[in-house]
């Protein structure tokens, strides 16, 4: 299909036609002239009224085909190639390989899906073959072999790794060549939000679910106390579910435990013994379930007992007094360490005591000197949280959340509240149900902040973010859209504030001292499966599993196709990019302007005196 | 008889749009050969008077005793005196009215003129006692007044000419022929036409009458923009008699009308002359004063 970049230049074809037009319409616009001698004009060759025409429909053929020629040439064509779902020349099989297609019965009809998906593309058409989890991998280019296709994929195992359907999708329709479709080919886990993924419209898109009846017990994760572990455990089957847990110190069973949870019920289960330093620990899952691979998970007892919160804001401890309570709000030891502080000695702290968390709640006093610190700490592994109220600075702030832009909230007369979380962000699928508890908090103002870049994990009811993440180094950073301490909204005062807090610290402390890995982030060289792996410097690393592959949720074929965005969806500064991009590998004005020359040749040589002379005397 | 080589004021009258000013087709008769015999008593043939049969000069072998003695004492040249009874002459007035004949690039028809020519004629001659007729003609005859000297004659043809309008198309050579059958006696007809038509049957029909021993004076009447196609605009150019349209620019044939009106004028021209007839070509914007020396010095001939 012929499109054009300058398609107003087009309008001087249109010219082309005007001297054609006025030679036609010329009839009756000459004036009369009443004369005796007409008779002595008899036989002289002029143009009489009867037989007015287009003497020369060949010349002026070439003349309108120049003008033409040179106004589609201004106008600079190109072809955009449109495929159809039906008719594409390439089709490539998307395999999900993440750990939750592991589940049992999954993975044979994954690759029941796959083969069929080949032996159904298109007469004529290449076939290809990518497998995805948080990576995708061509593993076969397009080819006409489809037997090596049914071949490659029969040889593709279930992994441990997470779902990130954007990669899958994204190499796939790279694999297409923007021509073609793809056969995605997964157990769809998770929600419509998860897919985040653009596909040109010229892309054909099928998807195949193979997921099943999911009903599983799970263990989401492990932690230490002063009295042994405590490990976290999920009922994600419609039905009451007995779960029996045994903690192991290396190798060592120190305790079981049994309970019996209600359909989506999240318990934390406590193993007591005896932990050293240096140990390894291990709970696992009695009896059979749907997914085996999350009824296992190690933990590294190398690391501190308790997460140090540091708590930093304009007035120090008077800021830091929700945070710091619900952080203390526990029955039983302690989890978290919490000191509050001015910000004009959050660095000297951060240096001094070695938090595991910073949380920044305003950024007043904060100097370039102290942002810079905590940048640098944060990128070492650190964990920071910015819950900034008033005077949000994005000058100030711009070494902490770089890439975030701040931007004042209008008056408002309805309150706003958080209503989309990402169901399967590790915070949320900690909170579980309490996530829902999170809707009741009343926001009066909200920072309406530009974050590209950053992830969103929640939103307010109006879709704008609420919290934002990224990594920065081997940290990362959370940044919520209000405060919290009250001073914008009544979160402090909801059930659900504690478990969110104290969630949070968790998250963000999750992985210090790089103490845990999942199978995607473990340093190069040490094996990549779930287990106890020994780091460079001696010390132990636990790898597990993603949680996210434990999540129940699935989407049908038809929500995770709709959630796709087509190409209708990419900015017009991207579409015209591509078209200046197309139109410069075509470059076919080139061809209509030498076309144009031939034409102008071609007219030279119609107009000729010695081509008229024979045309009179003919 | 000469002409004076130089015009005189009196010569005005016979500009056609003076003519055209006057109220009566007698007046302008009246004017015309009036203003051009005052031109020539101007001349140095003072004392010339038509009132007379009319004067001729003297040639060798004239009876001395016609010799008018008066007019060589004022003008020392020899006159003889003639005597309407020696003249007797028949003269046919043929006038082309066919719808070709209303043209006019200016103020002043084809029609017009020829019809103050067609009456200084006839003016002139009932003065010289002849016997003068007219024929309107267009592709058949409109108007025929018999010829006759006798008193009242020449209003009859004046009023007749004042009265003739454009007709239809041209047939010049059909009258010419009827005549020719029709003229008993010696007389002289005087053709009066824009002669567009078939130049070869047109001539036919005078060598007809030149043939039957008339003499024949043809006077070709032709429009200043006949005669040099001045037009500049490109336009449809609409045949009079036919109706016939030319979409044309003027600059594209202007060269080949030209070259086409100058072969007929020049076959005109050979095919009268060549025979023995007076051939006149009169533009319509140049006063009447030719046309009458034309005649006159037919008419000289012609006794």
């Amino acid at each position: 299909m012929p499109s054009f970049l300058f398609p107003a230049f087009l309008v001087g074809a249109a010219a082309a036609a005007v001297p054609v037009l006025l030679h036609l319409l010329r009839n009756h616009q000459a004036p009369e002239i009443r004369f005796s001698a007409i008779r002595l004009l008899q036989g002289v060759r002029v143009e009489q009224a009867s037989r007015r025409r287009i003497h020369d429909p060949l010349l002026l053929a070439v003349r309108v085909a120049a003008l033409c020629l040179l106004a589609i040439a201004f106008a600079r064509p190109y072809i955009v190639r449109k495929g159809s779902a039906m008719t594409d020349a390439v089709t490539i099989v998307a395999l999900d390989r993440s750990a939750s297609m592991g589940a049992e019965g999954v993975w044979p009809r994954a690759i029941e899906a796959a083969r069929r998906a080949v032996d159904e593309a298109p007469r004529g058409a290449r076939v290809g073959l990518v497998a995805f989890d948080t990576r995708a991998d061509l593993v076969v280019e397009p080819t006409f072999d489809r037997v090596a296709v049914r071949a490659a994929s029969d040889r593709l195992q279930a992994g441990n790794g997470a779902t990130l359907f954007r990669a899958g999708i994204a190499r796939a329709v790279a694999a297409t060549g923007d021509r073609g479709r793809i056969v995605i080919v997964s157990d769809l886990q998770g929600s419509a939000a998860d897919v985040n993924s653009t596909v040109p419209e010229q892309v054909g898109v099928e998807v195949r679910a193979v997921g099943g009846r999911w009903s599983n017990l799970s263990i989401l994760g492990v932690r230490r106390d002063d009295n042994g572990l405590i490990a976290t455990i999920r009922n994600d089957a419609d039905r009451p579910q007995h779960a029996t847990a045994t903690a192991s110190v290396d190798g060592r069973p120190i305790d079981r435990r049994d309970a019996d949870l209600a359909p989506g019920e999240v318990r934390e289960l406590p193993f007591r013994g005896n932990l050293q330093n240096g140990s390894t620990g291990e709970v696992v899952l009695s009896g059979r379930d749907a997914f085996a691979a999350d009824d296992r998970r190690y933990i590294a007892l190398d690391s501190s007992s308790r997460t140090r919160v540091l708590v930093a804001g304009e007035h120090g401890g008077a800021d830091a007094f929700y945070m710091i309570a619900a952080l203390n709000a526990r029955d039983g030891p302690p989890e978290f360490d919490t000191e509050a502080t001015g910000n004009d000695r959050v660095a000297e702290r951060i240096t001094a005591w070695r938090p595991d968390v910073v949380a920044i709640l305003s950024p007043r006093g904060l100097a370039k000197a102290d942002t810079d610190a905590i940048a640098a700490w944060t990128e070492r592994g650190g964990g920071l949280l910015v819950a900034v109220g008033t005077d949000a600075d994005d000058n100030v702030l711009a070494p902490l959340v770089g890439g975030l832009h701040f931007a004042a909230d209008q008056k408002r007369d309805e309150m706003l509240s958080l209503e989309q979380f990402e169901s399967r962000h590790p915070l949320f699928q900690q909170l579980g149900t309490i996530t829902s508890g999170l809707t009741s908090a009343r926001f009066a103002r909200a920072w309406r902040i530009d974050a590209r870049g950053w992830d969103t994990i929640a939103r307010f009811g109006d879709g704008r973010g609420a919290m934002f993440e990224r990594p920065w180094g081997r940290g990362h950073v959370l940044v919520f859209a209000s405060d919290l301490d009250r001073a914008w909204n009544d979160l402090p005062l909801q059930p659900s504030f504690v478990p969110l807090v104290q969630g949070t610290a968790r998250y963000l402390a999750a992985d210090r001292e790089r103490g845990e890995f999942t199978p995607e982030t473990v340093p190069d060289g040490l094996p990549n499966h779930p287990g106890i792996v020994q780091l460079p410097s001696g010390r132990h690393a636990a790898v597990n599993i993603d949680i996210r592959e434990s999540d129940p949720a699935r989407m049908t074929a038809a929500a995770f196709a709709a959630s796709i965005r087509r190409t209708a969806s990419l900015s017009s500064t991207d579409a015209r990019a591509d078209a200046v991009s197309r139109e410069a590998g075509q470059s076919l004005w080139r061809y209509g302007l030498a076309l144009m020359l031939v034409a102008l040749l071609a007219e030279g040589l119609l107009a000729s005196p010695a081509r008229r002379n024979r045309r009179r005397t003919a | 008889m000469t002409q004076g080589t130089t015009r005189s004021p009196e010569l005005s009258y016979l500009d056609p749009e003076v003519i055209a000013r006057l109220g009566s087709m007698e007046l302008r008769a009246k004017t015309i050969v009036e203003g051009f015999l005052s031109g020539l008593h101007r001349s140095p043939f003072k004392g010339f008077s038509v009132e007379f049969a009319e004067y001729r000069q003297y040639l060798a072998g004239d009876d001395l005793a016609t010799i008018d003695w008066k007019v060589y004492a004022r003008s020392d040249r020899y006159y003889v005196k003639k005597y309407e009874e020696d003249t007797n002459l028949e003269c046919h007035l043929l006038l082309d009215v066919s719808a070709s004949m209303a043209y006019a690039s200016g103020t002043v028809t084809k029609l017009q003129y020829s019809s103050y020519l067609a009456a200084a004629l006839a003016y002139l001659m009932y003065r010289q006692r002849d016997r003068v007729g007219l024929v309107a003609f267009d592709e058949k005859i409109i108007e025929r007044l018999p010829a006759s000297a006798r008193t009242g004659h020449l209003k009859s043809v004046l009023l007749a000419l004042s009265r003739l309008s454009a007709g239809e198309r041209s047939n010049v050579s059909k009258p010419l022929h009827q005549l020719a059958d029709a003229l008993a006696r010696r007389s002289m007809v005087i053709l009066i036409s824009d002669l567009l038509d078939d130049p070869a049957a047109v001539v036919s029909g005078l060598k007809h009458l030149k043939f039957r021993g008339t003499d024949v004076i043809v006077f070709h009447v032709l429009d200043q923009a006949e005669l040099h196609f001045p037009f500049a605009q490109a336009a449809r150019f609409k045949d009079l008699e036919t109706g016939s349209e030319l979409l044309a620019n003027p600059a594209q044939i202007r060269e080949a009308y030209l070259s086409r009106l100058a072969a007929t004028l020049a076959e005109y021209e050979q095919g009268l002359r060549g025979v023995g007839i007076d051939y006149v070509r009169l533009d319509t914007s140049k006063p009447l004063d030719s046309a009458l020396s034309a005649y006159l010095s037919a008419r000289e001939k012609r006794i």
